[in-house]
């Protein structure tokens, strides 16, 4: 058993292949060995740190990722298991900290699956939509409104 | 002994510190790029404007197996280059952060918001800390401050920018588009030139050794050649890959590394990419992709900001786009027009007469056009000026067929011979005899040549010496066309029949029936056949399964030759003096090139910009698809 401590000092005991799939704490404890003090991740509040190893728990037998990393692949985000997508149903928020999580634990599936997830909010909805979405001020001017335009006309008439 | 988990923290934080010696820890006053996640920092953020300046947390002690750990999400930020003070900034808030630096962070923070978002304050400040240097204020903490007050959040310009990158990746075409409007923010996303270089290498038939190449991937340049990249000159158009990376997978140093870094790819997963064109045989391509996969990944996301300059077109072109990085943007661009014009049938048209007869084959590369033609010779064409530059005599018939590759020639002809030709000379080094009848196909690889005729057989010959090494057998026809790729050889004939063999063995493995009148000219890449036949129809055909998986139809007369280089285009040449390009997946005709050719198409063959073709007529046409456009880095 590994113990996990979050940033608001709540110890999280879980098996150690929940907590491995974490390179971070993978490659920890294989630098300084087996240990019954708790690893702090000062990054990480307890809220957070529950959800990710929920994560974690969830996927404690998935086979190791398979490395997908390439450029010229188009990546697809449409393939997340309904399990998956029941459990990013988290506010902005949550989601957001579950992405820092991920990438300071080093999770990648994790990180793919909130990326993915946000991805899929994006997909398909009109500048304005996602200016709403995401509550974001349309900081353009005129000027550069009308050379965004330009630009993407070429594209347009394809 | 192992150090427990605080005092490895402790010490570690103390490096990092002494190390950093960093602005913000010397000098507090200076935050303005403290708060990672504002809209402010997020702005100055561009890894385009990477700050020459030394870099305070030097590599190299984290570099240091035993501290990987503590920011191993940020053994991300690890830079190879230069960050730039923002960049730093974002890296510390991964790293150890004393709280006081945190707390100032945070107002600094909040001044630089402005009115972006209501001023929120950290929700965990008054939290009990249980040690000192466990800050309970983070990265998080900051970002929820910035969300406004129903929890909607900026989620791409709070974000670290190579995780938000992450969520861009997953954009297409239409999406980038979407998010160039949302806001000056978002649309530095959409104008990241790493962005474009990934929908543009995404487009496996935008894959040309000249676009790998602008992409930092060593490709070895040889002749675009029709059948010479079909028939397995592989071996010479391959990535130049050390065979380790071939084989090992794994942190292998990379191809053409140095180069991507000159030519800036962008930011971090921006892996060379490995990925063969689409000229390659799929085995190659299969290979070379598993090779490179393994080799990109580590930290969570592998960031490597690199600087990548924007430069003038003129300055792409200048340099091919190694010296300095392509513009992807601008590429995707021309690319875009260019498949437009392919589409809409724009296109420049150029005759070439000189040949005293019917031109009956032709493969062209970026510097020539080559011929061959019923008044026995082998022209040699300057591909910009059109004008003949060498003519090549020996075969004391018509010039049936040729292929070619960097260090030889090899033409069939009526008059029964095949002939290797030293492109030195210009004069014939070795004359294969043995056929009944004329040569009317010829394939070659580095060590074979294949050749088939009107005897009805198929011939493989040692490309070295022209050692005669078997015959094959099968066909009740004349053999009107064979392809060589990898160990197979294919062949059409007058009998209807597509057959498979087994180049090393001679071994008949599969016979393909469907078409209902003689083959003329077959394609093979491996996995895909396309055969052009007297019913006036072109078939599509899975290799493997031997099934026919598409019939094209339109021509209205026999389908005389065809070329297809593994992509989804196909072009054909008829008797109804009409060439036609196909998209072989849907099947439809995507363009119909007529009346210009004035009789019988002969041969044809196609590139990214243009469709060469010969005929009864005497005359060599150039369709060119590249008018007004900047293909030197595409094509």
């Amino acid at each position: 058993m590994v113990v996990l401590q979050s940033s608001d000092g709540k110890n999280f005991t879980v098996e150690r292949g929940v907590a491995i799939q974490s390179v971070l704490i993978k490659n920890l404890l294989e630098d300084i060995g087996e240990s019954d003090e708790p690893i702090p991740l000062p990054n990480v509040s307890s809220k957070v740190l529950e959800k990710v190893i929920e994560y974690c728990e969830y996927h404690v037998d998935d086979p190791s990722p398979i490395l997908d990393d390439l450029d010229e692949i188009p990546k697809r985000s449409d393939d997340i298991t309904p399990q998956d997508e029941n459990y990013m149903k988290v506010d902005q928020e949550l989601l957001f900290e579950i992405l820092l999580a991920a990438n300071y634990m080093d999770i990648k599936p994790l990180l793919e699956l909130g990326c993915k997830t946000v991805a899929n909010m994006i997909r398909n909805k009109t500048a304005q939509e996602i200016r709403t979405m995401f509550n974001i001020v349309d900081d353009f001017s005129p000027e550069e409104r009308e050379q965004i335009k330009k630009e993407n006309e070429w594209a347009e008439d394809h | 002994m192992p150090l427990s988990p605080k005092l490895f923290l402790k010490k570690m934080w103390k490096v990092s510190c002494a190390k950093t010696g960093s602005p913000s820890a010397s000098n507090p006053e200076d935050s303005s790029g403290e708060g990672l996640p504002s809209q402010n920092s997020a702005a100055s953020y561009s890894h385009e404007l990477a700050d020459p300046a030394p870099v305070p947390i030097a590599s190299a002690h984290l570099a240091e197996r035993q501290f990987m750990w503590n920011g191993n999400g940020a053994s991300a930020y690890i830079p190879t280059s230069p960050l730039s003070t923002s960049q730093i900034s974002g890296m510390r808030s991964y790293m150890q952060v004393p709280p006081a630096l945190v707390h100032h962070s945070s107002s600094g923070l909040s001044m630089s918001r402005g009115s972006l978002s209501p001023p929120a304050l950290p929700k965990r400040n008054s939290m009990k800390r249980k040690d000192s240097f466990v800050s309970s204020t983070g990265r998080a903490a900051d970002a929820l401050s910035i969300a406004s007050a129903d929890g909607r959040l900026d989620f791409l310009s709070c974000l670290p920018y190579e995780i938000a990158m992450v969520i861009v990746i997953y954009a297409d075409y239409p999406a980038i588009q979407t998010i160039a409007e949302v806001s000056k923010s978002w649309r530095r996303f959409a104008r990241d030139n790493a962005v474009w270089r990934r929908l543009f290498l995404q487009q496996t038939e935008w894959r040309t050794p000249r676009a790998l190449a602008a992409a930092g991937c060593y490709y070895h340049n040889g002749p675009r050649a029709k059948r010479a990249q079909n028939n397995g000159a592989s071996c010479r158009n391959e990535f130049l890959a050390p065979s380790s990376a071939l084989t090992s997978g794994t942190n292998t140093p990379r191809v053409g590394d140095e180069d991507l870094y000159a030519t800036g790819g962008g930011y971090g997963s921006d892996v060379p990419s490995g990925s063969a064109t689409a000229d390659l045989n799929s085995e190659t391509m299969q290979r070379i992709l598993a090779a490179y996969s393994g080799s990109s990944l580590r930290p969570a996301i592998a960031l490597q900001h690199r600087v990548a300059p924007s430069p003038s077109p003129s300055l792409v072109s200048k340099f091919g786009g190694r010296l300095v990085g392509a513009d992807w943007r601008y590429l995707f661009n021309q690319r875009l027009k260019l498949d437009k014009n392919w589409k809409t049938g724009v296109a420049d048209i150029q005759t070439v007469a000189g040949h005293t007869d019917s031109v009956y084959c032709v493969q062209y590369d970026h510097e020539k056009i080559v011929t061959g033609s019923r008044d026995r010779t082998v022209k040699i064409w300057d591909s910009k000026s059109l004008q003949c530059t060498r003519t090549l005599a020996g075969h004391d018939a018509s010039v049936l067929c040729l292929k070619y590759d960097d260090v030889t020639l090899i033409t069939g002809s009526s008059d029964s011979t095949v002939i290797i030709w030293d492109w030195q000379t210009g004069a014939p080094s070795l004359r294969l005899v043995s056929h009944a009848a004329g040569v009317l196909d010829v394939a070659f690889d580095c060590e074979h040549v294949v050749s088939c005729s009107k005897d009805c057989t198929i011939k493989v010959w040692r490309r070295s010496d022209g050692k005669l090494l078997r015959t094959l057998i099968g066909h009740r026809g004349p053999v009107n066309a064979v392809q060589l790729c990898g160990s197979r050889i294919v062949s059409a004939s007058g009998d209807s029949l597509i057959k498979m063999w087994d180049l090393n063995t001679g071994e008949l493995i599969r016979t393909f029936a469907g078409h209902t009148r003689g083959l003329a000219c077959v394609q093979f890449d491996g996995k895909v056949i396309v055969s052009g036949s007297s019913d006036q129809l072109i078939k599509v055909w899975n290799a493997e399964s031997g099934l026919c998986t598409q019939t094209l139809q339109g021509h209205k007369d026999l389908v005389r030759t065809l070329h297809f280089n593994g992509g989804r285009r196909a072009v054909s040449g008829s008797y109804d003096q009409t060439i036609k390009v196909w998209d072989i997946v849907s099947g439809e005709c995507t363009l119909d090139l007529k009346d210009v050719h004035t009789s019988w198409v002969f041969d044809v063959q196609f590139s990214t910009s243009r469709i060469v073709s010969t005929s009864q007529d005497q005359k060599i046409v150039i369709w060119d698809f590249s008018k007004g456009l900047d293909v030197s880095d595409i094509d």
